[in-house]
């Protein structure tokens, strides 16, 4: 198999932010929730290496205790997306008529807020916390993994090899399951990718408005957040999990790019 | 006399390779020179190298293209002003060589307008004309319609109407026929090489069927990976070939199998009564939709180990009575009888019965086939039911299958990696695999080529003598049947026509449709 360049460089750069999630798991340089109001916005230095904040928290080790935080919601989110959206895909796209009908048109009207809106809503009802936005973000994502799912499926169900396989007796199940969901793979990889994305700058945007991961606990969207007010005093409380976000999601989005090449069985031969 | 076209040692290169290599011939004024040659011949790639529109990767690599004396170079203003009034072209896929966003009638003047100095109202009566002498009827009108409201091969026609309208010297036509039935193929030929005669138009013609050669063209020339094998005039060259590649060319046109006794009068293994399918056409918006009739009030018996061969021109529901027969398509009166016992309303575990015994080969082996399988697990998946068959024996028979198909060793490819004639014996084997008693070949062997085709014929005939199964064999093409039918039944506008033994009606056809179908069938001539 070729190297690919965008398996590399992707693979680097999420190896990267996974290893640092990993070490925080078991080793941070600090506690990253303790305050020490005597070494507020400390610049950085030996013993902290990207300073504090505003309450003297250790900058890195929030950092690398985000890197957990923003990670897990981002995959269990997308994770959740896309089993809700292929299963409404699936289920309308195979069996037509009613079901999707009515499941097209809940789909659209879903579709239609933006999904920020749609998650802003239901955490209202919620209340901020982790598991919510994993569920708000999930229920406002899926509509959209619904229809490109949908879509692929109507064009692959009218071949023929799934009319073939209805000729050798396998049962509906098997041949959507068999012969039509793998056909989903490519378009699904990509926007995966795309969602965790949108995911990670949903969850900032959710902090932002005080809806989501709730302190003290560190997710690179509530660091960028809250470093908002300190711009020109210390920059780097906000460049930090900027770097961070960008290069996560531009590792995704690489990496995602490289496994619909590999996924094709045209380049994998 | 100035030969119209003069090709003199041309080479095409893509990349490295050479697509064509040393080609020379010429055609006089009035002439038609047909290239014959399989798929990868190099046939395409000259005609496209005389008109200038090389595909990106393909490059002329030497010798020269004289038109009328003047030579042609790539990418010149001489030959863009002779691409319309000097050379035509008509390609193959009447499908999409007709701009969908624009009414026929003014795709038509395009050229028109482009190479003469016609009034509006010239035009519009020169176009009018010439639809009118390609058969489209009220042509008038039919100049405002779309390309999608017309059939494959009125497309075709249209196409050649507004490529004959500028009455070009040379008419180049790329493989005009191969997407459209037998019926109409022969409609559209007769056509071209009418107008041909009519205007003085030198024919270049693109073809793989040398059925097409022994009618319509004088001159042949025999391609085979991109260098001539043979050339001459057309019916010796075909009569008495002299290279060994021409020879296997002829020989794969279809012939006559021996006649077998008919099937005795054993219980009828698949049994078809009154069955109708229909479909609601698009209705308007307020309007009740109107029933079109696929399949109207057919009754068909075929016996365990008889070969049925099931004819009819595109529209003659012949493909949809075959998927009917095995429940692909719901039929919406009549019955299915399998081995005497009712299946029409049959499903779930109660169909699987009919289901495990019946298989279908379809046309087209690049869609029919999961392109994310291996052809290993796409011949061992039927193994998967009924179940029991543990893993390995079931891999253990696929191969086995495989290598029956001629095939051994190829088990761990993807589709993509094989040929149309090695995808078309994936599914062949894949039909097989479980033994079947009942397979229904939809077009199997009519997207392959002349020799490929006679070879899957051969897989074909040779498996169901061995395994005897019955076998209903959907196809436009009578010389196709003559191979390999016991029976014949005709199929037209959802009805049988005429129905009887293989001989008897190919030698004496009782119904018109069936005498058309067998003018047009282009057999081995002399035979």
């Amino acid at each position: 198999m070729r190297l690919r360049p965008n398996l590399l460089i992707g693979g680097t750069l999420l190896g990267f932010v996974f290893a640092v999630a990993a070490t925080a798991l078991v080793w941070t340089p600090y506690d990253p929730v303790r305050i020490n109001l005597r070494r507020r916005l400390v610049p950085p230095s030996a013993d902290y290496w990207l300073g504090t904040d505003e309450f003297g928290r250790d900058v890195a080790s929030r950092l690398m205790e985000g890197a957990v935080t923003s990670l897990t919601v981002a995959a269990a989110t997308v994770v959740m997306a896309l089993v809700l959206g292929m299963a409404i895909g699936l289920a309308g796209g195979f069996l037509r008529g009613w079901t999707d009908r009515i499941l097209g048109a809940v789909n659209d009207t879903l579709l239609a807020f933006p999904g920020i809106l749609l998650a802003l809503g239901l955490l209202a009802v919620l209340g901020p916390s982790r598991w919510g936005i994993v569920l708000a973000l999930g229920l406002a994502y899926a509509p959209s993994v619904a229809r490109v799912v949908r879509g692929s499926v109507l064009s692959i169900r009218e071949r023929e090899f799934v009319e073939a396989s209805r000729a050798l007796g396998n049962s509906e199940g098997y041949t959507l399951l068999r012969h039509v969901l793998p056909h989903t793979a490519a378009p699904v990889t990509v926007l995966a990718t795309s969602l965790f994305g949108w995911v990670i700058l949903a969850e900032s945007a959710l902090s932002f408005l005080g809806l989501g991961v709730p302190p003290p606990a560190a997710t690179w969207g509530n660091m960028l957040a809250s470093a908002r007010p300190f711009m020109g005093d210390a920059p780097l409380l906000s460049i930090a999990p900027g770097v961070m976000i960008a290069t996560c999601l531009l590792g995704v989005n690489l990496l995602g790019d490289a496994l619909r090449d590999l996924l094709d069985p045209r380049d994998g031969a | 006399m100035t030969p119209v076209l003069e090709v003199h040692r041309l080479s095409i290169a893509a990349g490295a390779r050479r697509v064509v290599q040393d080609l020379s011939f010429r055609i006089a004024p009035g002439e038609a020179l047909a290239l014959v040659g399989e798929s990868g011949s190099g046939k395409s790639a000259t005609a496209r190298a005389v008109i200038g529109l090389l595909p990106p990767g393909l490059a002329r690599d030497g010798g020269a293209i004289r038109f009328e004396g003047a030579a042609l170079a790539p990418g010149s203003a001489v030959l863009r002003r002779l691409r319309g009034p000097g050379i035509g072209m008509v390609f193959q896929e009447p499908m999409t060589s007709l701009n969908p966003a624009h009414r026929i009638g003014a795709q038509m003047e395009e050229g028109l307008a482009l190479h003469t100095s016609l009034s509006r109202s010239g035009r519009r009566d020169a176009c009018i004309a010439m639809l009118e002498r390609v058969g489209i009827a009220d042509p008038a009108s039919r100049l405002n319609a779309f390309p999608h409201e017309f059939s494959g091969g009125m497309r075709q026609r249209i196409m050649l109407a507004s490529v004959m309208l500028l009455r070009p010297r040379l008419l180049i036509a790329d493989e005009p026929t191969t997407a459209l039935d037998t019926l109409t193929q022969a409609e559209v030929m007769d056509l071209i090489s009418g107008l041909a005669r009519e205007h003085g138009t030198a024919l270049l013609l693109i073809t793989h069927d040398l059925g097409l050669v022994a009618r319509y063209a004088d001159q042949a020339l025999v391609m085979q990976e991109g260098r001539m094998v043979e050339a001459g005039p057309a019916a010796p060259l075909l009569d008495t070939p002299r290279e060994a590649y021409t020879r296997a060319l002829v020989d794969a046109l279809p012939r006559r199998g021996p006649a077998r006794p008919a099937a005795a009068a054993s219980a009828p293994l698949i049994e078809v009564r009154s069955l109708s399918v229909t479909y609601p056409k698009r209705g308007a918006l307020f309007r009740r939709a109107e029933i079109f009739r696929a399949v109207d009030d057919v009754s068909l018996t075929i016996h365990p180990g008889e070969v049925v061969a099931l004819v009819g021109g595109s529209g003659s529901g012949k493909t949809t009575l075959g998927r009917a027969m095995l429940r692909l398509v719901p039929s919406s009166a009549g019955q299915l009888l399998f081995r005497g016992q009712e299946v029409t309303h049959r499903s779930g575990p109660a169909l699987l019965d009919f289901r495990l015994a019946c298989q279908i080969i379809f046309q087209d082996p690049y869609s029919s086939l999961d392109p994310r399988m291996r052809v290993r697990d796409i011949v061992a998946e039927p193994l998967r039911l009924p179940a029991g068959l543990p893993m390995d024996e079931r891999y253990r028979r696929a191969e086995a299958m495989l290598e029956e198909v001629g095939l051994g060793g190829l088990g761990a490819r993807f589709p993509h990696a094989l040929s149309g004639g090695q995808r078309q014996r994936v599914a062949i084997a894949r039909a097989l695999v479980r033994n079947p008693a009942f397979v229904v070949a939809d077009e199997a062997v009519s997207a392959l080529d002349a020799t490929v085709r006679k070879q899957v014929l051969a897989l074909l005939r040779e498996q169901q003598r061995r395994r005897g199964f019955a076998c209903l064999f959907v196809t436009h093409d009578l010389g196709v049947v003559e191979e390999i039918a016991d029976r014949i039944v005709v199929m037209q506008h959802g009805c049988i026509v005429e129905s009887g033994p293989r001989d008897a009606v190919l030698d004496a056809p009782a119904h018109d449709y069936t005498r058309a179908l067998l003018a047009a069938a282009l057999r081995r001539p002399g035979v």
